[in-house]
């Protein structure tokens, strides 16, 4: 199976003052001035070497959990039509930053393959190039 | 000579109401004069079977009275005036701090059922404990009575019935289905069950779902916060199903339509339906805690841990490990033993037929 981060917000979260919770959490605050720019990313970021670029690291899974934590719930329990119209909008966001995720996932792993069928292409005689150096070098 | 039962209350599908009917009938069929009396009564109980507190009459010392003893309740305090043999049957009280914030009078009755269990530790001439654990935690409390582990007595000869065709349709659609069945209350830990569930299901297989079977609007802030935490995790009503309270019929279609059973509860006097869930041959991964593990003995899988990952990888294997099912079903089957019906019941006469003879 493969390696999984696991990370599942805890049920605590439904009663936390999102407010109070970032004002005590300096990490969140930067989160948080990443939001604008996350969603332009969203946006525009079709290509998938951008979103690749991009959404690469663990900081980014993380962000995603906590935006689904801090804004999204709050939205949805305080139930007028302005905010569960926001959280709807959020959720696409973050459906949109899951799927542009998975796609990275798929293309780094098509890429290990084309690496490793380019790194070691069959010699006629039936021995392995020692090293992928044109993977890596990327001459033709 | 009568052999009087007293609970709190007794209320349509509740396991300890269930067992007090079962032992009138079983009383009535050996012949002996008795009578339920309860402080609250719900709606659909024969009231030729049970009466209010108020019209408990002067018992003899001959008499047995045996007191469910479940939570705090006012027929405490007529206990330690009564001179008639008294036999306690401990379900367990529930530890009052799962309630804090929820339901502030759940709170103060199970503070007040465990202050209760503690001051009347003299009284009882017999002690009838579900489980060991059960009778463990009244010997941890002073209780020097004669003692005995009487599992819950569960006829399961009536989960042979027809189960609600309409829900065995509707969840026999391709997905997976998780089943826990119980009381939507802080204790048992539904949160913990979504929590898990959401892992399987993201990461492993969405082609699944969470059932929750049970009585859903006892605590009801309780049950808001899961639906938020539904909300939160992005989990539908498609993906998690609250079925609330359900007649009969539609509890065995839950059970039938069921791939795997789940039971993360962190405080069991007992766990009636893992009896069920057995009866069935419905695989068990259930969390280790109070009498869960002496419940469940080798047939289910025993975890220690709520970690999310364990917890998904162990769905995913049972669910597809056909071997493994089928071993665990067996065991199951060998499991049932231990609780039949029959012995249940003649253990018990047997246990209040020696208190009526020395009476």
């Amino acid at each position: 199976m493969e390696e999984k981060e696991w990370e599942v917000a805890p049920f605590s979260m439904v009663n936390q003052d999102p407010e109070e919770a970032l004002a005590k959490d300096p990490q969140m605050q930067a989160l948080f001035h990443q939001l604008g720019y996350l969603d332009r990313c969203c946006r525009v970021s079709l290509k998938p070497q951008t979103a690749s670029r991009i959404f690469l690291g663990e900081w980014c899974k993380k962000l995603i959990v906590k935006l689904s934590f801090f804004l999204v719930a709050p939205l949805v329990r305080q139930q007028n039509e302005a905010n569960l119209q926001a959280a709807s909008c959020m959720r696409a966001l973050l459906k949109q930053v899951d799927q542009l995720t998975e796609r990275v996932s798929e293309l780094e792993e098509e890429r290990d393959v084309l690496r490793a069928l380019c790194g070691k292409p069959q010699k006629p005689d039936g021995q392995t190039q020692a090293t992928d150096a044109g993977a890596e070098g990327g001459g033709s | 000579m009568r052999i009087i039962q007293a609970l709190p209350s007794l209320v349509f599908g509740d396991g300890i109401s269930n067992e007090a009917l079962q032992i009138d009938r079983l009383l009535k069929e050996a012949g002996k004069t008795t009578h339920i009396y309860a402080e609250r009564i719900g709606p659909g109980v024969d009231g030729r079977v049970a009466s209010g507190m108020d019209a408990l009459p002067k018992l003899d010392k001959e008499d047995v009275l045996l007191y469910h003893l479940s939570i705090g309740n006012g027929i405490y305090q007529r206990l330690s005036q009564l001179s008639c043999h008294l036999v306690f049957r401990y379900h367990n009280v529930t530890p009052a701090k799962y309630f804090a914030g929820y339901d502030p009078e759940a709170e103060r009755n199970c503070r007040d059922g465990l202050w209760q269990v503690r001051r009347m530790s003299g009284l009882p001439e017999l002690v009838l404990a579900d489980s060991g654990y059960n009778a463990d935690h009244l010997k941890s409390l002073g209780y020097r009575c004669p003692m005995e582990v009487l599992p819950i007595l569960v006829d399961l000869k009536d989960y042979a019935a027809e189960p609600d065709g309409r829900i065995l349709e509707r969840y026999r659609d391709g997905r997976t289905n998780f089943l826990f069945v119980g009381r939507v209350v802080p204790n048992k830990k539904q949160e913990d069950l979504i929590r898990a569930f959401y892992a399987y299901h993201k990461w492993i297989n969405p082609q699944s779902r969470l059932i929750l079977a049970g009585n859903d609007a006892r605590v009801a802030r309780y049950r808001q916060e899961l639906g938020e935490y539904c909300d939160l995790l992005g989990l539908t009503g498609e993906d998690v199903v609250f079925t609330g309270s359900v007649p009969f019929a539609e509890l065995l279609a839950y059970y039938r339509a069921a791939d795997v059973f789940l039971c993360m509860s962190e405080h069991e006097g007992f766990c009636i339906p893992l009896l069920e869930v057995m009866s069935f041959g419905l695989p068990i991964i259930a969390y280790d805690a109070a009498a869960v593990g002496e419940t469940l003995g080798d047939a289910g899988l025993l975890l220690k841990t709520k970690d999310v990952k364990t917890w998904a990888e162990a769905m995913e294997r049972v669910r597809q490990d056909e071997g493994l099912r089928a071993r665990m079903a067996r065991k199951e089957t060998e499991r049932l033993k231990d609780f039949a019906f029959e012995a249940c019941r003649d253990k018990l006469l047997d246990a209040l037929g020696r208190i009526s003879r020395e009476a």
